[in-house]
Order: structure tokens, then sequence, then C-alpha cells
């Protein structure tokens, strides 16, 4: 994974309102790297579509350059960008009555003038962008009756049809299920790994972490790089989440919802498992959780295990109320909540 | 190759229909022409009734011509919009060409009048004045399109345009004389009688223009149909092919609401059912079959507003839209997903 292909220099991406610019994001410089595969992360509306509108040349930046394999960004125009670029926007194609395979070939249009039909070659890159998403059988079907999973794996075949060194994408995996999402990343990664430069906006930060080889984090002061693991080592992904209550927990690795609570639950004996889970129940109900006796804890639950049965008791002694599923505790301690 | 076979039989049956209709055509009306006679002006030879031959020259065959040329403009220009515009809804007029040309034409038929100017009223000066009218629609448009990239203001522009320009039809109407108003209200309902054998060079001349225009803009038409930013990402200059498809539609719809009328039905229906039948929405195929359904259906709503065998005829809006509405609410019913 070397060679530059795509180098920002100073790039002020953003939208302007007259003279004055309405909102830009402040100038940065980044470059992608042959076959690497780039995930853009960052809040709503902080520009992560405009600044890849911006790259795809659907909109003039602000100020910098942008260099594709040494060329100004500004100096190629048209298909020749076509054969360079290929971008799929979030908004869905609108595509009655067109089949997999219709939809697919438009993607060659860029190698040919307006009455030059398609050619053999070009039938054979359709095909292999069709199978290399794994929709083959799916060719004669109609994109709108397509589940979203697949349509999104024809997006990509779209993209590898148009046969560019570089491929754009904005939230590939917005609406999908957690398998499509993997399965859209890994797709992106097997092209990445034909040597393919993918620039991704994404707010699946878990699937993101899982499959990319670098992180493009978007801050509103400035972009920060790094693999994955930089940017949750240098702390920078709770940056992301200033001023909410989601914080990532660097230990579990996971993002935490932290509300506001001054109530203190106590959970006290079961195996780890339960415990964890029952304390994370309690956390969702809107407690704190203690693993230890406390003093002033609001509530107390103890869990008895008893021949593989589980049992949850409310209260310090066996008299207290006794539940048999975390969900029973829950409706009895949102019932006292309701009152 | 399933679907290249279906194609091919479905259009070598639109052609066969077609030319049926054009012959019924030619048959019928107020007075029946025998089939022989038909075949002595086509092929040479003698006529059963010399009448019958000046019938053709000045009627039948200048009326079925302009039923295969409106038609297949209308359709054309319909199948266009509601690409550009990806809505079901869009038709021929929707960029207010049909307000400009009865803009025009309310002008040379009521305001001249009203100045005792009356020697434009005649039947080159309703075409004229439906072109000037149309013609001066567009060029606002086309302005308004180099400018604004966003295709729904444009819809919501030409619908506008539109309105404002029929507000202005409304008061020549309201202080229009009674037998202007009515010449006036017959020409809005449209008809294939009008067209004399002199003008009809001109009106083939343009609606071809039209229409190699929009062969030429099949591919840019296939991709706007899927998005404007897909569109451009695939290098397609948008407001230029826009600009383009435009010229094309007024050229198409503007020439036929000229010579026939504002004829509305054919324009938004027929490139419905047309990628129904086809199921496809590649533009190779969708824009010659529209031109052949939207002509033979012009010609079907023709002949039964001429009402064979009678001296009547009825406006030929009326007929097609009531003929074909109920066709067309029965295919929609049926297919359901017509547009998504």
């Amino acid at each position: 994974m070397n060679g530059i292909v795509i180098d920002i220099k100073g790039l002020v991406s953003g939208y302007r309102n007259g003279s004055a610019s309405a909102y830009s994001y402040p100038a940065f410089n980044a470059v992608a790297l042959h076959g690497e595969l780039i995930a853009l992360i960052g809040r709503n509306g902080v520009g992560k579509s405009t600044l890849l509108r911006t790259l795809a040349q659907l909109q003039p930046s602000l100020d910098g350059n942008v260099l594709i394999k040494g060329v100004n960004l500004r100096q190629i125009a048209g298909s020749e960008f076509a054969q360079l670029v290929s971008f799929i926007p979030s908004e869905p194609a609108h595509a009655s009555h067109t089949t997999v395979y219709e939809f697919v070939s438009m993607a060659r249009y860029p190698y040919h003038g307006w009455f030059e039909a398609l050619n053999g070659d070009d039938r054979k890159l359709v095909d292999v962008a069709i199978s290399a998403v794994g929709m083959l059988n799916f060719r004669h079907r109609f994109i709108d009756n397509l589940s979203d999973g697949e349509r999104q794996r024809v997006m990509i075949a779209f993209a590898i049809a148009q046969d560019t060194p570089i491929i754009m994408m904005d939230e590939p995996t917005a609406f999908l299920d957690l398998p499509n999402k993997f399965e859209v990343m890994r797709l992106l990664r097997e092209q990445a790994l034909k040597g393919k430069t993918i620039i991704i906006s994404t707010h699946d930060l878990q699937t993101a972490f899982g499959l990319v080889d670098t992180i493009w984090l978007m801050l509103p002061d400035g972009i920060r790089v790094g693999a994955p693991e930089d940017i949750v080592l240098s702390g920078n992904l709770n940056r992301l989440m200033d001023n909410t209550p989601v914080f990532f927990d660097l230990k579990s690795g996971q993002f935490i919802y932290k509300q506001q609570s001054n109530q203190i639950a106590c959970v006290l004996g079961g195996s780890s498992n339960i415990k964890k889970w029952t304390s994370h129940a309690l956390r969702r109900m809107g407690y704190e959780v203690e693993l230890s006796p406390i003093a002033d804890a609001s509530i107390y639950v103890q869990i008895q295990e008893h021949e593989g049965k589980v049992q949850w008791i409310l209260g310090r002694n066996d008299r207290n109320p006794t539940f048999d599923s975390i969900r029973n505790i829950c409706i009895y301690l949102k019932g006292k909540l309701l009152q | 190759m399933q679907g290249r076979t279906r194609n091919t039989v479905l259009f070598v049956s639109l052609i066969v229909v077609l030319l049926l209709l054009a012959l019924l055509s030619l048959l019928l009306g107020s007075v029946a022409i025998p089939l022989a006679d038909i075949n002595a002006y086509l092929l040479g030879g003698s006529f059963t009734d010399e009448v019958n031959l000046a019938i053709l020259q000045n009627f039948r065959i200048p009326k079925v011509v302009s039923a295969l040329l409106a038609g297949s403009a209308l359709a054309v220009s319909g199948l266009q919009m509601q690409t550009v515009f990806r809505n079901p809804l869009a038709g021929p007029y929707v960029l207010g060409i049909s307000s400009g040309a009865s803009l025009g034409v309310a002008l040379v038929l009521m305001g001249f009048s009203a100045f005792g100017l009356s020697f434009w009223g005649s039947q080159v000066g309703t075409v004229v004045a439906a072109l000037v009218g149309s013609l001066l629609v567009l060029m606002l448009i086309l302005a308004v399109s180099v400018r604004v990239r966003d295709i729904m203001t444009l819809l919501i522009l030409g619908m506008m345009f539109g309105t404002a320009v029929s507000a202005v039809t409304s008061l020549l109407q309201y202080f229009g004389s009674e037998t202007s108003l009515k010449n006036f209200v017959i020409w809005t309902m449209g008809s294939l009688g009008g067209v004399g054998r002199q003008q009809l060079w001109l009106y083939a001349l343009l609606v071809m223009l039209g229409l190699v225009l929009a062969w030429t803009y099949v591919r840019p038409l296939n991709v706007l149909g899927i998005g404007d930013t897909y569109a451009r990402s695939l290098g397609f200059n948008v407001k230029k092919t826009r600009f383009l498809i435009f010229l094309s539609t007024s050229l198409l719809a503007g020439t036929a609401t000229a010579f026939n009328g504002p004829i509305a039905f054919v324009g938004i229906a027929v490139p419905h059912l047309v990628r129904m039948v086809f199921r496809t929405s590649n533009h190779a195929i969708l824009v010659p079959a529209s031109a052949l359904a939207g002509a033979a259906t012009l010609l079907l709503c023709d002949i039964f507003a001429q009402l064979p065998g009678s001296a009547t005829v009825l406006p030929l809006n009326s007929v097609a839209s009531l003929m074909g509405i109920p066709v067309v609410i029965y295919i929609v019913l049926k297919n359901k997903r017509v547009v998504s």
C-alpha cells in the first residue's frame, strides 16, 4: 500500500452563500494511498457528504487543491474524470423498470460516445462487476424489486464496472442490517485489495473499525487521520462525542450512553455474565451500578443461582420481591417510576 | 435474449396496428371511401369517384399525416418530461408550452379582433401565433434552466409560467366577443383536420427535427432518469443535456399544439403504457415505441371522433380522454407499480 493517489492540499469544502461562505470545513491536508480503504467519520452535519461531493467534483471547493495522481482536479473534466473516480451518492437510484444489468451497463457510458454501442469488453466488464458482488443470478431482475442489501451490492457493482482507480460512496451501509453492513464493507475491502482507493462516509463505527485501513475523523476543528486503533488510542474518538452523553469506553471498546443519575443500585452475587447484564439493565433503567455493598444505595439486587435457575431478589433479605427474569425486575422498577 | 425477441414482436405488432389504423382512418369518415380508391391513390389507377380523390388529397391524407406527427411528437415529448423530471405526472405541457401556444392563439382570435384586425384569424395565423407563443415560453424556460440546477425548482417555475400565461389568456377570453370566444374554445379542443397540404411539409420537418434530437439523447435520458447526481458523476453535463432535451420537447409539443391544438392526454398516458408494456426504462426502446404508440393512439381516437358514417365530428380532446382514461386506469391498477 504505497503511492499517493489522492493528495489533498489545504482543501476547504463547503457552501458559499453570496460572497460569504455559509458553511465551510477547516482547511486540511491528507493523502489517500493506492489500495487504501478509508472511512470518513463524523457527526451529522459536519460536512462528510460535502467533502465527498467536493472530491467527486460535484461541487466546487472553496479553497485549496486536490491532486489526483499528480493532476489538479480542476483540470480534469467530464468523462475523463468519470474514468478516474466513480461516485455513488447516498440517494437511491431512481430506477423503475431497469434491470440490474441495464443499470450497471450505464457505468460504461464514460468510455463511449453517445452513439457508440457497448462492445464485448464492456459486457464482459459488466458481468465481472455483477458477479464480483454475487448478483449474477439477479442480473435480469428489476432494481426496484431488490432488497436494500441487494441494491447496495448492485451499487458497488456499478462502481466496479465504471472501472476507476478511485471509488467514493456516500453512506453505503445506511439502512442495512448488520450482516449486510459487513458484507458491503467486505466487498469494498476486496476491491481495495485489488488496488482501488476507496473513500466512504459512514456512521457505522463498529463495521468501519472492523474492516477499514484508515479513518478520517472529521472533528469540528479539523480532520484526524489514523488507523482505527490510532484514533482510539489518541482519545480523539471521544472528541467526536463532545457535549453528548455518549462516550467510548477504551477498555471494552464499546460506546456507552451515560444517563444522568443520582441513584445507586448495588448488584450482589451471581456469576460474572449475569452480573454484567443485570448491571446493564439497571443502567438502562437510570441507576448507577456498584458491585459491592454500599450503605446509601437506592436499591439492592441480589442474584441467586440455584440448580441452573436464576433469581433476582430486590432488597437485602428473603422477604423482598423476587423475580425470575430481568424483564420482570425492569417492569417492577418502571412501575415504581410511573407512580 | 428473451427480452430482445419480445421487443421485436412488440415493435412489429405496433407497426402493423399503426398501418391498419392509418388505412382505417383513410377509409372512414363522414363519407366512406372504398378500398379500391385508396389503392388507386397509392398505387395508381382509376377512381370510382373523382370526389374521393379530392377528399383523400385535401382531407384524409393530411389528417392521417398530422395524426402520425402529432401523436409521435406528443408521446415522445411526454416521455422526455417524465424522465427528466422523474415525475409520472409530467407531460409535454409541464414547461408551459401549451399555455404559450394558447396565449398566441387567443391573441390572434380574440385580442386582434378587438382592434378590428381580422386578417390574422386565418388558419395560418393561428399556427404562426401558437408557434410564436410556445417559442417565447420555451426561451423563458431555457434561460432559467441554465441557471437553476435543481429539477424540482424548474418544474415549479415551469408550472408558474404556465399559470401566469393562462391567466392572461383568461383575461382575453373574458373580454373577447362571443364568436371569437367560441372559435378559441374549439381550438382548445384539438383537431387533426385543420392542417392544409401546403403546411404539412413544415409540420413534418419540425417534428422530425424534434424526434431526431430526442433520438440523439437516448443515453443522457437513461442516466437522467436514474438521477442527476449519477448523470454528473458519469461525466454528463446535466444543464447542457437538459437544455437540449427541453429544446426537443418544446419543438415537438409546440409544433403539435400549433397545428392541432392542445391535445393533453396522449403525451401523459402513452409513455406510461409503453413503459409497462415494454417493461424497460431504456430510452433506445422507449423513444421509438412511444412515437409509434402515440401515433396509433391518436389515429384511433380520431377514428372514433369522426363518428364514421355521420356528418358530426366530436372534439378530439374529449374523445381521447374519455376513451383513453379507462384504459390507463385499468392498466395502472393491474400493474400497481407505474413509477416508483
